[in-house]
């Protein structure tokens, strides 16, 4: 069932990309791809463009895509290997969520962070008492990385 | 009329389609109900909403999710009235995937488990049915299920495909649940195959897991055997010196015990077979060849 599931998701993929992020897959095997998100306008990672591996599990979509980033960014849910900390991801999985959706809820996670649930407690603890810091660290590690 | 998909697998609605009565979205009654064995919940994939009451589109049967626990339901709503089982009904609030793995008989769990019913999806040691076979004195006994009376099939002969297994275990349980309840016998068909045969698929990945494990058992205790005799053989001259190529060294150990389990019949039996004199030999033969055809060039 995954592959079938896999390749219906490409396909509309292709026929109806969603703004702000790209994925596909990176070679012959339907099981990795590489995605893209553009950096949202209204964070301080505009401007920067930031990729993704997505390995799919042979029992997909019953289990969760693996997902991490692999642009380093500077975020409160995400840690230097790029592993994201968002609930869709494990738990609250679910086998009607699509690559594009997940992609999407990556995309505003970027602008609101979720600090109380955080991966890098030292970010977090920064976002919730200097914004300021916090953004221009943000912008700093999406100039010297993403652009 | 447009074509529908499930949104789990992506493939059109057909006749195999249900629909979630407390929220109205729609999906293949194997894929949602696989999503329920796995979330170990009710709710829809789509709205998380619970769900308690499920219509199978083509019968418009309805369903209650509750009750409708794998095998735990398959017995309350077929085996209970036709045959009354004492112990079950009380179990039914237990995950399908954990009992699915324990012997009907001594309640064990494990990869030793060795057969299974091909009607309700029940396991058993092969053991544990002879003893009964004993017990009771009805010879041919150990070839049936306790529980609903359907062959039993050795967990050694393949899964069967999907057409078979509908066929194989569809048949003679929807005849019983005709009789029963005859507004589930849609439910059934395809119920009874996606129990039975997931029931199937964990068994089998089970004891390949332990199979696998078992091998490299032997493997690994033949090799520390051959390890042995090339470390003494090293110090040996003259052949021993080709032992000092690190390369050369890998080549041997990987030859010698791949012949040397080979020639145990893939098992490590130590009061049979003399390890470290027949790994000797192995490796001195090797090593004599080798020096041979260098020799030859």
């Amino acid at each position: 069932m995954s592959l079938k599931r896999i390749t219906k998701e490409l396909n509309d993929l292709g026929r109806d990309p969603p703004t702000s992020c790209s994925a596909g897959p990176v070679g012959d095997d339907l099981y990795h791809w590489q995605a893209s998100i553009m950096g949202p306008p209204d964070s301080p990672y505009a401007g920067g463009v930031f990729f993704l591996s997505i390995h799919f599990p042979t029992d997909y979509p019953f289990k969760p895509p693996k997902i991490s980033f692999t642009t380093k960014i500077y975020h409160p849910n995400i840690n230097a290997n790029g592993n994201i900390c968002l609930d869709i991801l494990k738990d609250q999985w679910s086998p009607a969520l699509t690559i594009s959706k997940v992609l999407l809820s990556i995309c505003s996670l970027l602008t609101d962070a979720n600090p109380d649930d955080p991966l890098v407690p030292e970010i977090a603890h920064i976002y919730k008492t200097d914004r300021a810091k916090y953004e221009a660290t943000a912008k700093e590690w999406t100039k010297k990385y993403a652009v | 009329m447009s074509c529908e998909e499930c949104p789990i697998c992506y493939d059109p609605l057909d006749a195999a389609g249900c629909r979630l009565l407390d929220c109205d979205h729609k999906y293949h009654l194997k894929c949602i109900r696989r999503w329920h064995h796995q979330s170990q919940d009710l709710k829809c994939p789509t709205c998380r909403k619970p769900s308690q009451l499920l219509e199978i589109m083509e019968s418009q049967a309805i369903v209650d999710l509750k009750k409708f626990s794998g095998v735990n339901w398959l017995l309350s709503e077929i085996a209970e009235p036709v045959i009354n089982l004492p112990g079950v009904v009380e179990e039914s609030n237990r995950s399908w995937s954990s009992r699915s793995l324990e012997c009907g008989i001594c309640g064990d769990m494990g990869p030793e488990i060795n057969a299974a019913c091909t009607g309700c999806g029940m396991v058993y040691h092969d053991r544990c049915l002879r003893v009964l076979q004993l017990e009771v004195g009805n010879m041919g006994s150990n070839l049936f299920c306790c529980n609903c009376h359907s062959p039993l099939r050795s967990s050694e002969e393949p899964i069967p495909s999907a057409s078979a297994g509908i066929n194989a275990t569809g048949s003679s349980i929807a005849a019983a649940v005709a009789r029963v309840s005859p507004g589930y016998e849609a439910v059934n068909r395809d119920t009874v195959w996606y129990e039975v045969n997931e029931s199937w698929r964990l068994l089998s990945q089970l004891q390949q897991e332990s199979r696998q494990l078992a091998e490299s058992n032997h493997k690994r205790k033949i090799q520390n055997h051959v390890r042995r005799v090339l470390h003494l053989q090293s110090r040996e001259a003259p052949l021993g010196s080709q032992l000092t190529s690190k390369d050369r060294f890998t080549d041997v150990n990987k030859i010698v015990s791949r012949q040397l389990y080979r020639l145990s019949g893939n098992i490590y039996r130590p009061e049979t077979i003399d390890y470290d004199q027949e790994a000797a030999a192995l490796v001195l033969n090797e090593l004599a060849n080798f020096e041979e055809t260098s020799d030859v060039h």
